[in-house]
């Protein structure tokens, strides 16, 4: 009797594990990685306008990657993004953040508003700029104008050239509050004794800043880049609500574009391979840059 | 003593231009809303005069109009009842796996770590046409749950990843000093290990409340009732059909966007802890 019960009690010790994970694997599965399969498997069919025409492999993909002219546009607008998203906040982010780390009264107070930005919907975020940027009354123009440079002035969400520049500040905008908060509480966890000691070797503080503070940052660093990549494939909403893929494609996003096949032109399975390559993209630049740190977390 | 006066002249005016660029980016920063919540309390007329100026009689009666006639009272809730839910819902059942993953061994615990990882990384817009085919299978479509589970299954990743974290941060010996003691596996969790995890479950719930009421494109495919809509996707459509409304849509959109500014305000210290722990693994 005693072994019959020791079994079930190992038993159930084995299981606890999987148990626990259970239930967040169950819902995780069936409403976001079953979804996503279902995504690669509808782009390697033809399925557009409701007529379902059955396997045809990777045609999709090469229609996509090397006829399509609007996805390739799409796909360049998405780099321009990743590299804007990366270049303004995470670079302004650093230097607010390290300017904080200092003796700097009211840290909590900065660091806390520069952070607002983060938690307003994109949605609103999206109509406040589009303000902003209004040619006749918006504070962009009006600023430019009273700091005599009125030649910069224009209709900057409704030019081409410089449609998704401005966009891509409200973008900054939204996420530079984050780069914020995550560099200034990895600047407060490196040595001080590593700055005096450059001090009195007679360093300035730029060069101590080059050779101290960013390399002890090295990991948070790749973090935040490869998070703001992450942040630049989610911008939908800014710019759906914003020019909806802008005066003529200028702001044209893969996101932007699969919505406008799927929602516009029916192209069921075409979409879906947009969808499908975008996915590709971030888990493989995802995982080639986890890998150099894979061994640090896990346990058992 | 003219070189003394100097130096300490060129050290205040650097401290000086330092304090004046973080204003200056505080400024940067709280701008555009200011711009909203300045306009929601104009008239239209006042607006074309001057756009950026305060207003002269602050006029509150456009919360009045949108919050009723223009069933924002009803986004409102509809944003509650969508968000909080998925919150609970992803807290808990991500607290529920973070544990084996970051204190028991199994077989499979990196591989099945790394499936929830990489669930951070997948945009919503992939979900969209899947969801939409698949929820009209389960007639969940255009109702709360059909919304609310894939909102819960893209918090769960980010929410599993947080609380693993924290749960390694915890010191083992607590817990092997209760079990010493003679505190049974219930009694640890409840007395040593659920307190020291409740900043983290704090931050965490906050976070997934946050994304799921600022959530946009998953309830604007899967749901076609205005009666279900949350404040996001109510605002959206508000603004397109009052387009040049101004100062209506202002008062919609700062509807939208206070209440999780007033939580994050309440909640900031245990939030950015909770975040930032995660951040520096």
């Amino acid at each position: 009797m005693v072994n019959m019960h020791r079994e079930k009690y190992r038993f159930m010790i084995k299981a606890l594990p999987y148990l626990m994970i259970l239930p967040a694997l169950v819902i995780y599965s069936i409403f976001l990685i079953l979804p996503v399969v279902e995504n690669f498997i509808f782009s390697l069919v033809s399925w557009e306008s409701g007529v379902y025409e059955g396997f045809i492999g990777l045609t999709n993909y090469s229609r996509m990657l090397l006829r399509d002219p609007l996805f390739i546009e799409s796909l360049v607008h998405n780099l321009m993004w990743v590299g804007l998203l990366i270049l303004f906040p995470v670079v302004i982010g650093l230097v607010i953040a390290a300017t904080l780390a200092g003796k700097i009264k009211g840290r909590l107070f900065f660091s806390t508003i520069y952070f607002i930005p983060y938690t307003i919907p994109l949605v609103v975020a999206s109509t406040a700029w589009v303000w902003m940027y209004n040619p006749l009354f918006g504070p962009v123009n009006i600023a430019l104008k009273t700091m005599g440079l009125s030649h910069l002035a224009r209709g900057w969400l409704g030019e081409s050239r410089y449609a998704l520049l401005a966009l891509s500040l409200c973008g900054s905008w939204t996420h530079l509050g984050f780069c914020v908060l995550i560099f200034l509480s990895s600047l407060q966890g490196v040595d001080p004794s590593l700055y005096e000691a450059a001090w009195l070797d007679g360093a300035s503080s730029l060069k101590s800043f080059f050779y101290i503070t960013v390399p002890s940052l090295r990991r948070t660093l790749v973090f935040i880049v490869l998070y703001s990549f992450i942040v630049s494939m989610k911008i939908f909403a800014i710019v759906w609500t914003a020019t909806s893929g802008g005066p003529s494609h200028a702001t044209e996003v893969i996101e932007t574009y699969m919505f406008w096949l799927y929602f516009r032109e029916d192209k069921l399975s075409y979409a879906s391979t947009a969808v499908s390559i975008l996915t590709i993209i971030v888990l493989v630049i995802s995982a080639i840059a986890i890998y150099p740190y894979r061994r640090t977390s896990e346990r058992g | 003593m003219m070189r003394r006066k100097f130096s300490l002249w060129l050290k205040l005016s650097r401290k000086g231009v330092v304090y004046v660029f973080l204003l200056i980016m505080v400024g940067f920063c709280l701008f555009p809303l200011y711009i909203v919540i300045n306009t929601s309390l104009k008239d239209q007329v006042e607006i074309f005069m001057n756009f950026l100026a305060l207003p002269r009689n602050p006029r509150f009666y456009h919360y009045v109009t949108v919050w009723i006639q223009s069933h924002f009272n009803r986004f409102f809730l509809n944003s509650v009842i969508i968000s909080l839910p998925t919150a609970v819902i992803a807290t808990s059942v991500s607290l529920l796996a973070a544990y084996p993953f970051a204190n028991l061994r199994f077989k499979g615990n990196k591989a099945l770590f790394l499936v929830f990882l990489a669930g951070i990384m997948v945009s919503p817009i992939s979900l969209i046409i899947p969801s939409y085919i698949n929820l009209r299978f389960l007639r969940l479509l255009n109702s709360y749950f059909g919304v609310m589970f894939p909102l819960t299954a893209m918090g769960i990743p980010f929410g599993v990843f947080l609380l693993t974290i924290h749960c390694q941060s915890i010191p083992k010996e607590l817990m092997d000093a209760g079990r010493i003691d003679g505190c049974g596996e219930a009694a640890i969790l409840l007395n040593i290990f659920l307190p020291l995890m409740s900043p983290g479950l704090k931050a965490v719930f906050v976070v997934e409340l946050l994304w799921a009421w600022n959530s946009y494109i998953i309830p604007l495919v899967l749901l076609q009732d205005h009666n279900l809509m949350p404040l996001t996707v109510g605002l959206d459509l508000f603004s397109g059909r009052y387009g040049t409304e101004y100062p209506l849509i202002a008062t919609g959109a700062t509807i939208a966007f206070v209440p999780m500014i007033i939580l994050f305000l309440i909640t900031q210290k245990s939030f950015k802890r909770g975040i930032t722990t995660g951040a520096l693994k």
